[in-house]
């Protein structure tokens, strides 16, 4: 059965069972390096085995640590 | 008191000659004066803020000045001090405000001195463990403060107002949880962008505007991308709701 979340703002059908460790390997990010927003709020680290569910709102994003 | 110099600001709706009278009236700590830090400092001191406090640690050298506006190849020549070099190009753009550079490293021994009676922070540091170390100082002293990040051609940034929005460790977690990085690519106009996104929300606070950025914005200058992003305060936060400050001191509150 497919499912559609918005990730990173962008409506996207997936299979259903996919987590959210899944998803950071799709980016090609370290999961050491990305801050993780489920539904408004930050996904600890430990919570990356997460099966997204149909309407969720996922933004996996690198951190931003530089001042340029 | 002449206001001349900042007639097309204070043509600028939002701002207005009371709005410009409270810029000359306020107090800002600005921390990190790399790419970030020069063009915020460059914007607010041109902007008519009264007093600004520039902290920096680091000498100007040559790869610095790909993007780091008040810096010149004298400056690297010299290994001078950013803070003073910053200070000193500032006055010569505007004598008429107060400035003070202070060369250090911002420890939790001295934060919340560099702060003091400051009406905002502005972040241009270039690590997340100072970061977490002025969302501690300043939510602890109800002090709001302007996160501001880069990467290639990335940024990012959000306001921190403490006791309203969420703050650093709502957004991205407890420290320590992200390994610094090195030396990281980077085009010029990602911090310009970024700190001119940041003293616009400095001038909004400074001004009593009300009506503040509430997301999480990241934008792409290369592909042209702009997102925000909504965030919310952590109902558990272990320094915004239970007011925890292991950083800036352990053990105590």
């Amino acid at each position: 059965m497919s499912i559609e979340i918005t990730f990173n703002g962008e409506k996207k059908m997936m299979k259903e069972g996919k987590t959210v460790e899944d998803m950071i390997e799709v980016l090609s990010l370290n999961p050491q390096r990305v801050m993780v927003m489920l539904n408004s709020e930050l996904l600890p680290q430990t919570k990356y085995g997460y099966s997204l569910k149909e309407a969720d709102e996922l933004e996996i994003l690198p951190f931003f640590a530089a001042g340029g | 008191m002449n206001l001349e110099r900042y007639s097309r600001q204070m043509l600028f709706s939002g701002i207005g000659e009371k709005g410009q009278k409270r810029l000359l009236e306020s107090s800002i700590t600005l921390i990190g004066c790399g790419g970030l830090g020069c063009a915020m400092a460059n914007n607010l001191a041109r902007g008519g803020v009264g007093r600004i406090k520039i902290v920096d640690r680091d000498i100007v050298e040559l790869t610095d000045l790909q993007r780091q506006t008040l810096f010149n190849e004298e400056d690297a020549k010299k290994k001078s001090p950013k803070a003073q070099v910053a200070v000193e190009k500032l006055r010569r753009i505007n004598s008429s405000i107060q400035l003070e550079a202070k060369v250090c490293e911002v420890e939790p021994k001295n934060i919340e001195n560099l702060i003091e009676g400051s009406h905002l922070v502005l972040d241009g540091t270039d690590n997340m463990k100072t970061r977490f170390l002025i969302n501690e100082a300043c939510v602890k002293n109800k002090i709001p403060w302007i996160y501001g990040g880069v990467f290639g051609s990335m940024g990012m940034s959000m306001t921190v107002v403490p006791e309203k929005t969420p703050c650093l460790t709502c957004v991205f977690g407890e420290f320590p949880s992200f390994p610094e990085l090195g030396t990281i690519p980077l085009i010029n106009a990602a911090p310009i962008i970024i700190a001119s996104w940041q003293t616009t929300e400095a001038l909004k606070i400074l001004v009593g505007n009300e009506n503040l950025n509430p997301d999480l914005v990241c934008l792409d200058l290369w592909p042209g991308t702009f997102r925000r992003i909504k965030i919310k305060r952590r109902k558990d936060c272990p320094t915004c709701i239970e007011r925890k400050f292991g950083l800036l001191k352990p053990g105590e509150e």
